[in-house]
């Protein structure tokens, strides 16, 4: 029941931020039914419209679902975004450099997307562990860093010198070794993403280290009383993180991008972070709400074509969720309530978490 | 010289006025990462001020205005729905980087930039030459502002009835309310100082010499902002200088770039980011070894 209702809320959070939405474009003067009309053509009717829709849900649930796992152990790593920029940097130097046949360089590719993304998300963990340094902050800097060091690499030492491209990018890609054509969805992009849900499904359901984790973000001082290793955990929580947003990465560089350009996904870094918070940090939920955000990130290019609202529009819905999705409505009250004892706090943590 | 002076000086004075702002919230315990969205909100509403209006007063004003009440917005939803005050300025960040793109093209149609009619008065014309303020030629009067504001914001924190109450609600709420404060009042008083100083930061960004607001004007500026506040180590001289340092970061970078020495200005923009975890890290540190907390971080305790 405490779930339904949690799902309610951020239904309706989600519904709040339509409406909102629709709000604003009325007084702007467009036409709301033709926008929505629109936004569903361009995520799941029009011809090709699915496909792209899977192609933007592909990056957000592998990322969103390393989000999950060190929010679920109460670590707010916001450094998606960054770790992405490396996983596909760290890909792309692979992918470009190695010389073998192509799935071999595939592989490699993906594994050193991997690497870099977990290793940029183990800088805050150490940072963490050893001098406190609070993650928020850390993987917020840190994803501003990776997207000036992507906008360095691209425009610089790997920078393609034949094209005569305004935006700085790489050397293609040999197409042996991409994943899928520049459409974006592959059987082998779908196997990947399958596999990527089933590990951290069954991780945190029944695995020792799982459940550890799940127990770290409710309270941290009985997981030490069961002898488990915080630090060990800190370092496995932000590994896995920085390892799926790389593998997310690895996957646009080696899938539809093609290449390493800078600025290449301005948004999903930061979404992915939306699609674990609206997927109310549960597997299934971060499907669902991956589809829901791939499909509005679809709309997005297709929108423009067929209505006059500009494709900012959609982003500003996205704006809006994040800006809803953690408001409780529950204590509105502006009186002086007396603080709650730590006891009760718990409980109430442990509730939101059920 | 001069010349590389007022570069820097340029770059720094709209970053300050947004990090002042965001000093104030931080003192409160708001650690308001809406600022890029706030100040694109302002900048914008200037420039579209100025054009429907044709008066740069009203614009600053209406700039304030609006961008106090979007901060209002932002502290209801901390303080009385209880939001995560991280996501949500994140969130108003995207909100008001997009809404402003929107509105520019609801309002000018296809355009990309917006033209302001007016720009804000300079004391001294460009170009003057008075010894050492003709550093100061050509910036606006909102530039020679600046000390006066720096010096108001610290008697306001350190030397104040008002500043007392304000850094013991930021660095424990439970005892401010104890004494008869109330935290959620004293946030919104907070909020609302915030808003107007960033709105004319915002106005100075779009009035002062471009006198036009395009998508992705404020460039990371907001976060910026944030950074300096964190690498001031949350003090207004500290903030003072964060900015003055990365101003002439910046026009370093601009320099190498005339000059067109080997070096990457990424590495030069990066800066400002890396001295942030730099400043954090050895902040965090310093509590653990003294086992107090120097940084009281952003949830709000109460």
């Amino acid at each position: 029941m405490r779930e339904l209702s949690a799902i309610g809320r951020s239904a309706l959070m989600v519904l709040l931020a339509f409406v909102i939405g629709s709000a604003i474009f009325v007084l702007s003067g467009y036409d709301v039914v033709a926008v929505w009309s629109g936004t569903f053509q361009g995520a799941i009717a029009a011809p090709g419209a699915f496909q792209n829709t899977i192609r933007w849900t592909i990056p957000l649930i592998v990322a969103g679902l390393g989000v999950l796992v060190s929010f679920r152990a109460g670590f707010f790593n916001v450094g998606a975004q960054g770790q992405i920029y490396i996983g596909a940097l760290c890909s792309a130097l692979v992918g470009l450099s190695v010389d073998a046949p192509g799935p071999v360089v595939s592989i490699l590719s993906v594994l050193a997307g991997m690497i870099g993304g977990a290793l940029w998300a183990l800088i805050a963990a150490v940072l963490k562990v050893v001098f406190g340094t609070d993650e928020v902050l850390s993987t917020l800097m840190l994803n501003f860093i990776a997207v000036l060091l992507v906008q360095y690499v691209a425009g610089g030492p790997l920078r393609d010198r034949t094209g005569s491209s305004a935006v700085a990018s790489s050397t293609a890609i040999a197409p042996e070794a991409r994943l899928s054509n520049g459409l974006g969805t592959s059987p082998t992009l779908l196997v990947i993403t399958a596999v990527v849900i089933i590990i951290v499904w069954a991780w945190l359901s029944s695995t020792r280290s799982g459940l550890a984790t799940d127990l770290l973000g409710r309270n941290p001082m009985i997981v030490r009383w069961q002898g488990a290793s915080y630090n060990r955990l800190a370092f496995s929580c932000f590994g896995a993180a920085g390892a799926a947003a790389g593998l997310a990465g690895a996957m646009d560089l080696l899938g539809p991008a093609g290449r390493l350009v800078a600025g290449f996904s301005p948004e999903i870094g930061f979404t992915a972070v939306l699609v674990a918070l609206v997927g109310l940090l549960q597997v299934p939920g971060v499907i669902a709400a991956g589809l829901l955000f791939g499909g509005l990130q679809a709309a997005l290019q297709y929108l423009p074509a067929v209505s006059n609202i500009p494709r900012s529009a959609l982003d500003l819905i996205q704006g809006l969720i994040a800006v809803l999705i953690t408001l409780q409505f529950r204590k509105m009250s502006l009186r002086k309530r007396p603080k709650a004892s730590p006891a009760k706090q718990q409980k109430v943590s442990e509730k939101a978490h059920v | 010289m001069y010349e590389f002076l007022a570069t820097a000086i340029r770059d720094a004075a709209p970053l300050l006025w947004v990090a002042l702002g965001g000093l104030i919230a931080f003192r409160v315990g708001v650690f308001n990462l809406g600022l890029e969205g706030l100040m694109a909100i302002a900048a914008f509403t200037a420039v579209a001020a100025a054009k429907a209006t044709g008066n740069v007063f009203l614009a600053v004003l209406l700039a304030i205005v609006v961008t106090v009440l979007v901060s209002i917005i932002y502290w209801a939803c901390i303080t009385i729905f209880k939001g995560d005050v991280i996501i949500v300025g994140i969130g108003l960040s995207t909100v008001g980087l997009t809404a402003t793109v929107f509105m520019l093209s609801v309002l000018y149609g296809s355009q990309a930039t917006a033209v302001s009619p007016v720009t804000l008065p300079d004391p001294l014309p460009d170009g003057a030459d008075v010894g050492v303020f003709s550093i100061l030629s050509g910036m606006s009067v909102l530039v020679w502002l600046l000390p006066l504001v720096a010096v108001g914001a610290w008697m306001l924190l350190r030397r104040s009835r008002a500043g007392l109450v304000m850094n013991a609600v930021g660095e424990f709420p439970f005892a401010a309310r104890s004494a008869g404060q109330s935290p959620t009042l004293v946030r919104l008083w907070a909020l609302i100082a915030c808003g107007a100083l960033v709105a004319i930061g915002g106005a100075q960004l779009s009035l002062d010499g471009l006198n036009s607001f395009s998508q992705d004007m404020t460039a990371g500026r907001g976060f910026l902002a944030f950074s300096a506040i964190i690498f001031g180590g949350g003090t207004v001289w500290g903030v003072v200088g964060a900015c003055m340092f990365f101003g002439l970061a910046n026009a370093l970078g601009i320099l190498a770039q005339i000059q067109g020495w080997n070096l990457p200005t990424e590495f030069l923009l990066a800066l400002p980011y890396v001295l942030t975890i730099i400043a954090v890290t050895a902040a965090a540190y310093v509590a653990k070894k003294t086992n107090g907390s120097l940084v009281s971080f952003a949830e709000l305790k109460d």
